[in-house]
């Protein structure tokens, strides 16, 4: 069943349907969330915050978008804003070279510890840089995609992701396998 | 920390994320991806329950169905679905409950009855399902996953004075899930044999076929 | 840089993107067909109501899609409707279930049976944990859990607390066939309607007198002690 008719039969009062839209899209929301925000609970609330904005929002979508992609705008939207809260609460974005210092070397890599390294890497993204490296290598987007997902222009964009990346080398770069000498374009 | 600045506009090589940290990147976030657990189904049932719940409440405050003038009807009807039906955690537990007493050893049904059920496995994979019950039964079937559960399709052969109940199938290897119809209404499961309980359906018994499987 | 590598690196982040699960290989095999071909189950839709019907064929294709075994699901469905369940009921049944299914190959792995998915998608609807899940798959490779986990659910379903039925099944499990296992469960059910402990009287002595103690449940079969490990107590103590 596609998405279009399962959003249809939730529109017209099928429960069934949307807890059947809920198991399709939850773990894909979860994961982008819990790399967003770097914690679990944060990231829950945050995709079940979405998903009654999207529920609430059935009558506005139109069923010619794609609906991972109408859902994940309002996931972005969602995160930034837990993300403005969160900062207005406490500084949690220290000086770049004190980070830097104050963090333990990164261990190699090992199943089941990435996921601390990784998110400790992008918590040290500016929020916009880390939203756009997620969309364009987590999520796969391109960057049409992405600018209708996100309202910004694909230049903008190209450069946090640029940027993005380039720190993110700095943080985990030592971690990696040393790339090639050569192979630098 | 706005990273568009004022300078003119980037060239595309200047934008261009080396492909070696691409590649590495992806690769990386994947695998962070992939710790993530997925979901389990009583986490999904939560939230499902909980979206639904608060948008009733949500829709009744903020009148969302004025948009169109007959989903205030359908919005109406939705309300009422969604307070009667029984979504509340406490009416599934009380049922979970109820069954569970059921098949805990006990007779599955009226306290009088007390079956005792035997299984066994012939030649050519065919097995023979006995059943005594104390008090008087006019009709028994056997119900199972191999006769979609029709009361119909396999009743039972009353045999010797006593009510001693047969009937005998070929089954597939493998396990195979059974009960025992009484008189066409009344749900019965053999105490002693290996129980499958269902907290939404009712207990069942359950039956492994030799054979390569 | 050449465009061909941007479409395949695109394309590689995509389908990275996409991997599955930690628990499954990336280049997940298909699980063996059965190795006994089962009958298909005809679903009978003449026993719900047509919106009933419609939205159970739904839910069989969404499970198909999702790679988990139908024909489970048609079962619970027919159940269902012979018991004369409600039609939401049998609907959450149905969609409940499938949500165990795919729980179950979680923890079982891609390998799984689709009778073994049925059974511990039944366990897990039961009470049975995850971990017992996983020790009886590491006693018991693809294809040869069945037994276990129709054996685990009964204990459970009788009131053996989950730790005590975990130990007792790979005690046993770990060094003895599957007939073993069933007289563990027949012994555990008929003393439990004799009274409150009895079930686990009968449970600890079928153990010491079938199982191999131990307190590992990950090891298949014994073995010999090695120099850096306390040999193992004999069984029968």
């Amino acid at each position: 069943m596609t998405d279009a008719e399962l959003v249809r039969r939730t529109r017209s009062g099928d429960q069934e349907a949307f807890g059947r839209l809920v198991v399709r899209y939850y773990d894909a929301c979860r994961r982008f969330a819990y790399h967003m925000l770097g914690e679990r609970a944060d990231a829950e609330d945050v995709v079940q915050e979405s998903l009654l904005r999207a529920y609430l929002a059935l009558g506005r979508y139109d069923e010619r978008d794609q609906f991972r992609g109408w859902l994940f705008r309002i996931l972005t939207n969602q995160c930034r804003n837990a993300l403005t809260s969160r900062g207005r609460r406490s500084r949690r974005f220290v000086s770049d070279d004190i980070a830097l210092d104050a963090a333990p070397a990164p261990a190699p890599l090992a199943t089941g510890v990435e996921d601390r390294l990784v998110l400790r890497a992008l918590a040290q993204l500016d929020p916009l840089q880390r939203e756009a490296v997620l969309l364009k290598y987590a999520e796969g987007l391109d960057y049409t995609e992405m600018a209708r997902m996100t309202g910004a222009g694909e230049s903008a964009l190209k450069m946090r992701v640029k940027r993005g990346s380039e720190r993110l080398r700095q943080l985990l770069g030592p971690a990696w396998q040393a790339p090639g000498e050569d192979g630098h374009e | 920390m706005s990273d568009e600045g004022i300078r003119s506009l980037p060239t595309d090589g200047e934008l261009t994320v080396d492909p070696v940290l691409a590649d590495a990147l992806s690769r990386q976030l994947a695998a962070s991806y992939a710790t993530v657990p997925a979901a389990t189904a009583a986490e999904l049932a939560a939230c499902t329950r909980a979206v639904l719940q608060a948008a009733t409440r949500d829709r009744a405050v903020r009148g969302a169905f004025r948009r169109r003038w007959w989903w205030g009807g359908a919005a109406a009807a939705v309300l009422v679905l969604a307070v009667a039906r029984p979504w509340h955690p406490r009416h599934v537990q009380q049922e979970a409950h109820a069954a569970m007493q059921e098949a805990m050893g006990a007779p599955a049904t009226a306290p009088s009855v007390a079956p005792v059920g035997v299984v066994s496995e012939g030649p050519g994979g065919v097995v023979h399902f006995a059943l005594r019950l104390p008090a008087g039964a006019r009709a028994v079937s056997l119900v199972g996953d191999f006769n979609g559960w029709d009361a119909a399709a396999t009743p039972m052969a009353r045999t010797g004075a006593s009510a001693e109940w047969s009937a005998q199938l070929p089954l597939t290897p493998g396990r195979h899930v059974y009960a025992f119809v009484i008189d066409g209404t009344r749900w019965l499961v053999d105490p002693m044999a290996p129980q499958v309980p269902d907290a939404d359906l009712g207990p069942a018994n359950a039956v492994i076929v030799e054979g390569a499987f | 840089m050449p465009v061909a590598a941007w479409v395949i690196l695109w394309q590689l982040a995509a389908a990275v993107s996409q991997a599955p699960l930690a628990s499954e290989t990336v280049e997940t095999p298909q699980p063996p067909a059965s190795r006994v071909a089962q009958p298909p189950v005809p679903f009978d839709a003449t026993r719900f109501d047509s919106l009933t019907a419609t939205t159970l064929r739904g839910l069989f294709e969404d499970a198909a899609e999702m790679g988990l075994p139908v024909r489970p699901l048609v079962n619970r469905a027919l159940e269902g409707s012979a018991r004369r369940a409600s039609s939401e009921r049998i609907l959450r049944v149905v969609r409940e279930f499938a949500a165990a299914l795919y729980e179950a190959r979680q923890l079982l792995g891609p390998g799984s049976t689709e009778g073994e998915l049925d059974a511990a998608a039944t366990a897990l609807r039961a009470g049975v944990d995850e971990r017992t899940l996983g020790a009886i798959r590491d006693m018991r490779p693809a294809g040869t859990a069945v037994t276990a986990l129709v054996v685990v659910t009964d204990l459970v379903q009788r009131g053996v607390p989950a730790p005590q039925a975990r130990e007792a099944l790979t005690a046993v499990g770990r060094s003895r066939p599957d007939d073993v296992l069933l007289g563990l469960q027949a012994t555990v059910a008929k003393n439990a309607s004799r009274g409150p402990g009895m079930a686990m009287d009968a449970l600890q002595r079928y153990v010491r007198s079938n199982g191999t103690p131990g307190s590992s449940a990950g090891t298949p079969a014994p073995t010999p002690a090695t120099p850096d490990r306390k040999p193992a107590r004999p069984p029968g103590q």
